[in-house]
């Protein structure tokens, strides 16, 4: 055999050991792609993640949310919401008012003094 | 056979639409086990799987009374089911945005070997490297819905979906690789 030809043979030799020995099963696994046998693995590894008793769970869950937003509820926090802006509206209207009533008691006053200081010079 | 068993699934649910709490609760019984599959295999977490399951059942019951053909259900239900984990997925990244400190909790996937097969933790690698639109599109397809029931799900046509599901697919490949096969 001469000498190049035995070169590429060992070379071929050492690329070959760095393969494994069901190298073809890989090549043919990865090359297909997912096996249905692994999507139903997965499939399964879900549905293990649901503690026994979810239907119960939801239908809890659902009468829960049907009694929070009850007629009698809604109707509620309608009233409540009504009073409270009510009740914010007369308080400030009631304190601009009270503002507005001591400034003019305030000008009326300093009218009356320096009327009275006009007449008193006057006389 | 099969007509027979379309014709009772057919009945629980017009009795589902009527209010019937058996009814709904049967079909939460005959459902849970496929639509948390198929909400794992497209979110890809094991913790958000029973929240996001519970949440599918929660809006069935509460909007099956507007479904027109309770022929129909099956593909209306893994609808709901996907709808509900593309809302999570963009829910979970618009989180990550506002939750700095949080993210590299949020970005941690199952650690590999957390399930029991090396096949399972390649396939899993390998859909969490695809867009969430499609890996729903490949659950779907593994759900046996039809190129058409899909389309409706996606809200597409029938020409977009068999495109996007032969192109998922190609990429599913492109990342499948079972360990012993990457190390070799």
């Amino acid at each position: 055999m001469n000498p190049e030809r035995e070169a590429w043979k060992a070379l071929e030799e050492n690329a070959a050991s760095l393969l494994k020995d069901n190298f073809a099963d890989h090549v043919m696994r990865v090359s297909r792609g997912p096996t249905d046998a692994a999507w139903q693995q997965l499939r399964a590894h879900g549905a293990a993640q649901i503690r026994p008793g979810l239907a119960d769970r939801v239908m809890r869950a659902i009468r829960g949310r049907i009694e929070e937003t009850s007629p009698f509820g809604h109707l509620a926090l309608g009233a409540l919401t009504v009073a409270l802006c009510m009740a914010a509206v007369l308080f400030h209207h009631n304190r601009q008012y009270r503002i507005q009533e001591e400034r003019n008691v305030a000008e009326w006053q300093q009218l009356a003094s320096e009327a009275q200081q006009y007449f008193g010079f006057m006389q | 056979m099969e007509n027979t068993k379309t014709t009772e699934l057919a009945d629980i649910v017009r009795a589902a639409q009527r209010g019937d709490e058996n009814a709904q609760r049967d079909l939460i019984v005959s459902y849970q086990r496929r639509v948390a599959g198929f909400i794992y295999a497209v979110i890809g977490r094991s913790d958000s799987v029973e929240d996001l399951t519970q949440t599918v059942f929660i809006k069935m019951v509460r909007a099956i009374s507007l479904l027109q053909a309770p022929s129909q259900f099956e593909a209306w239900l893994f609808r709901l089911a996907r709808n509900a984990c593309i809302d999570h997925i963009r829910r979970q990244r618009l989180r990550r945005i506002f939750v700095q400190f949080g993210a590299e909790h949020a970005e941690i996937a199952e650690p590999e070997g957390a399930v029991d097969s090396e096949e399972l933790d390649a396939l899993r690698h390998a859909l969490s490297r695809l867009r969430p639109a499609d890996r729903a599109l490949l659950a779907l397809a593994q759900e046996g819905r039809s190129q058409a029931e899909m389309a409706d799900i996606v809200g597409t046509s029938v020409v977009v979906v068999k495109a996007r599901l032969h192109r998922a697919r190609e990429r599913l490949r492109s990342f499948y690789q079972p360990r012993n096969a990457h190390e070799s």
